[in-house]
């Protein structure tokens, strides 16, 4: 008898049109911290959600501690003793911990329904002590609780239905990098107890600091299951992807020497999310603004785009100080938005492409005297569409049908349109395969090529290190460091990324 | 894809195969019902919902909802008559919409600036223009208006009841506004998605409060055109009104979150809501079962609106 805890056994899977699993086969041993990677759209969710009977295969064999396991929903995943954890909580907000941690299965006093609450609250207490790493009072209510907190209370309620298994759906995703550290040392509390836990992540660095073993998947096929001392960084990245790391980027945008600065940001701050940042931004320049989720760069881009009011400090346009207080303003001195949550602030996704791309110039340009003016609306998205190869069946289909790459398309040529000076972009490649992303590269230097400053918000270094002219690095709402990307690496990023405040 | 375009046909168009089966039902169920007389009588009593609803279809495709519709209607009558009587049928007429547009540039200034959503600052408005009437009229009818006044509710164009005509041309210029100026646009987009919208300069509060705007100013007109043709305004009048227009937009196929829907469905959407309540008269329905039936018809035609979405 083996031990491996759960197997994978030639799981397939396949959707409308899209084949997301093909004969995945791994097998994951008791008390190991499994690392699956992939890029969007891999599989990695999809094979999680079937060892947890959220999905049901189409074919293969699932197996627990050596039995085959009947798994067809969630339900069956808990007798199992698997738990997912979602990106997404699953906690109820106006409930407070123990509450939630018993949510559905509450204790019963007797043989009359009432609550045991004195018994609840005492096992949360007593499990929430086994994760020696934080202390929480099961009192407390789920919306008072950090982000990381929150992950503890959904680790807590796994351990409550005695899982032997744990999957954890990028836990670290919006945890700063104090928060994920803790994490991890649960996570290695929880290995010694001898927990299994599958581990899926997009942060490579990460998965060397707590992997036993990676699992790559690509296009619903597993590539290579390795121990991860015997693979790095980059091996995993080009198994990925599926090509070498060095042809993913084309050569960058020349830079004119002596540009004319464009932009001046003066020790602009913000309360609790940036404080003294300045930097100047050259025509036709590209500026990688480097950083962890939660280390303020979006929170800067919103406020040069003046949906973010800055406490003090001042940004000045072409030398003179300019008052961005709305988005209206911001377009009319130039500057462009490419936000980090194109659903959210990008697109009106119910409305069609064409709709989309003229709605920031209707007031500059297409409808300047009240009415539309309906061919150059049509022309200009007609050239917008030449330019940047969107692909989309009519201008009249609504931008919601659009793959990933190409809604990101809509919302560079919307921008385009209204002819910018600066163009910010927040995470411009985020949740785009990699054919889109390479196209999205091709983008950004043609505009910087043509004048256009860009500042270029990243988590992914590489590219970051791949595309930009100039990096500054930001922590905890600082810049720490301003750095070459001829002469630097993916480590001297992460390095000035962490570093602390010095108090 | 030809699947989907069958269901877009579906979904765009079903309203106005429902109405045209509604009509096909009540022909054959009664021969008084499809005769030009009785079609202009039909067409006269739309008019009213349809008047509300094009002012509900702009404040619903910016994802908003407006409930005062029947008391801002009761309340500008009320004004326009009163006005009416020392001042002159302009004078009255003026006063009316105005009264109807300030209340709705109120609603949308308490909803936007106050940020109180639109249900609850419109139901308050309900409230508050419905005891207005009250107080303004001391709970009584205002008669007594100028005889000429009365060609607004009860007059002809040739052989053409004047209300049908005033609908035809409020429909014609609401769609020009909508489709092809920039405003209409940004009706749309706000209703769509008012953080991206935001983020494309548009100056959504402005949007918000126009579309609360317009549909008071359309309340007004309501109201108006109901004084005249019952000769005079009842502090009463247009009670419940604001179902019937919501519903009418909402059986035109508009969505209820903003966004999405066309003019020319609420158009038949008032137009069902019109011949269900002539055909059922003349059928010799009880007005209490009538109510059952155009609520199950409600039902039944966001049922199938829904599932041409899927």
């Amino acid at each position: 008898m083996n031990n491996f805890a759960l197997e994978f056994i030639n799981i397939s899977k396949s959707f409308p049109g899209v084949q997301a699993l093909k004969e995945v086969s791994i097998q994951i041993r008791q008390a190991e911290v499994h690392a699956i990677v992939g890029e969007n759209g891999a599989g990695k969710s999809t094979l999680m959600k079937i060892a947890i009977g959220e999905l049901l295969r189409d074919a293969g064999t699932i197996k627990v501690f050596g039995q085959d396991a009947q798994i067809s929903s969630p339900s069956d995943g808990y007798r199992y003793g698997i738990s997912l954890i979602h990106q997404e909580f699953s906690l109820v907000s106006n409930l407070d911990v123990a509450q939630n941690i018993f949510l559905g299965r509450e204790l019963i006093k007797g043989r009359l329904p009432f609550m045991d609450n004195h018994q609840m609250y005492e096992l949360t207490e007593q499990i929430l002590e086994s994760l020696k790493m934080f202390h929480l009072d099961p009192h407390l209510k789920i919306r008072d609780l950090t982000v990381a907190q929150k992950q503890v209370v959904e680790i807590a309620k796994a351990l409550s239905l005695n899982s032997k298994i744990i999957i954890m759906d990028e836990p670290s995703a919006a945890l700063t990098l104090e928060e994920t550290r803790r994490l991890f040392e649960v996570i290695r509390e929880l290995k010694d107890k001898g927990v299994t836990i599958l581990f899926i992540s997009h942060r490579i660095e990460e998965i060397f600091e707590i992997a036993d073993k990676v699992s790559i998947l690509r296009d619903g096929e597993l590539i290579l299951t390795k121990p991860i001392t015997q693979i790095d960084h980059s091996q995993v990245i080009s198994n990925m992807v599926g090509r070498s790391l060095e042809f993913v980027f084309p050569p960058k945008a020349k830079q004119e020497k002596g540009g004319k600065v464009i932009l001046e940001v003066k020790k602009i701050s913000k309360e609790r999310q940036f404080s003294d940042i300045s930097f100047q931004l050259k025509e036709g320049e590209i500026i990688g603004l480097a950083g962890l989720v939660g280390s303020g760069r979006s929170e800067v881009a919103l406020a040069l785009f003046g949906l973010n009011q800055l406490d003090s400090g001042g940004i000045y346009l072409q030398g003179e100080k300019a008052n961005i207080n709305s988005p209206f303003e911001a377009i009319k001195q130039g500057l462009a938005l490419l936000p980090e949550d194109r659903r959210e602030l990008g697109l009106v996704i119910v409305r069609s492409v064409l709709e989309n791309l003229a709605l920031p110039a209707l007031y500059w340009d297409i409808a300047r005297k009240y009415f539309i003016d309906l061919k150059r609306e049509l022309s200009l998205g007609r050239e917008v569409q030449k330019e940047l190869s969107i692909r989309f069946a009519s201008f009249s289909q609504k931008v919601e049908s659009l793959s990933g790459g190409n809604q990101q398309k809509v919302v560079i040529g919307k921008w385009l349109i209204t002819q910018p000076k600066i163009l910010i972009m927040d995470e411009p490649t985020r949740g785009i395969d990699v054919g889109a992303k390479l196209e999205i590269y091709n983008i950004v230097n043609t505009l910087a090529q043509r004048g256009i400053g860009i500042i270029f918000i990243s988590s992914e270094f590489s590219e970051i290190l791949g595309i930009t002219h100039r990096i500054l690095v930001m922590s905890e709402g600082r810049i720490t460091a301003e750095l070459d990307p001829e002469s630097s690496t993916e480590r001297d990023i992460l390095k000035f990324a962490t570093r602390k405040k010095v108090s | 894809m030809i699947n989907l375009q069958f269901k877009n046909i579906v979904r765009q168009y079903g309203i106005l195969i429902g109405l045209i089966g509604l009509i096909t039902v009540f022909s054959l169920l009664s021969e008084r019902f499809f005769t030009i007389s009785n079609m202009f009588i039909v067409m006269r009593q739309t008019s009213i919902v349809a008047f509300l609803g094009v002012g509900m279809t702009f404040v619903i495709l910016g994802a908003g909802i407006d409930l005062s519709v029947g008391s801002v209607l009761a309340f500008s009558g009320a004004v326009a008559a009163g006005a009416m009587q020392s001042r002159g049928i302009f004078f009255g007429i003026l006063a009316g919409l105005a009264v109807g547009a300030a209340l709705g540039a109120f609603s949308g200034l308490v909803i936007t600036k106050l940020r109180i959503p639109a249900f609850i600052a419109t139901l308050a408005m309900m409230a508050i223009a419905r005891g207005g009437t009250l107080v303004y009229t001391d709970g009584r009818p205002i008669t007594g208006l100028p005889s000429s006044f009365a060609f607004l509710g009860r007059g002809y164009i040739g052989d053409i009841p004047f209300p049908i005509i005033l609908m035809l041309a409020i429909f014609v210029l609401a769609y020009i506004i909508l489709k092809l100026t920039r405003f209409g646009r940004y009706v749309y987009a706000t209703g769509g998605n008012i953080n991206a919208a935001r983020a494309s300069g548009i100056k959504v509060d402005n949007i918000i409060i126009s579309n609360f705007t317009i549909s008071g100013f359309f309340s007004g007109l309501t109201g108006i055109v109901l004084a005249s043709r019952l000769n005079s305004a009842q502090p009463t009048a247009g009670m419940g009104y604001e179902l019937d227009a919501i519903a009418a937009v909402v059986l035109g196929g508009t969505n209820l979150f903003g966004g999405e829907g066309e003019l020319w469905g609420t158009l038949v959407g008032a137009f069902i809501m019109g011949i269900l309540n002539n055909g059922l008269n003349m059928l010799d329905v009880s007005s209490f079962y009538q109510q059952v039936v155009k609520g199950i018809v409600i039902l039944i035609a966001v049922t199938v609106a829904q599932s041409g979405k899927k």
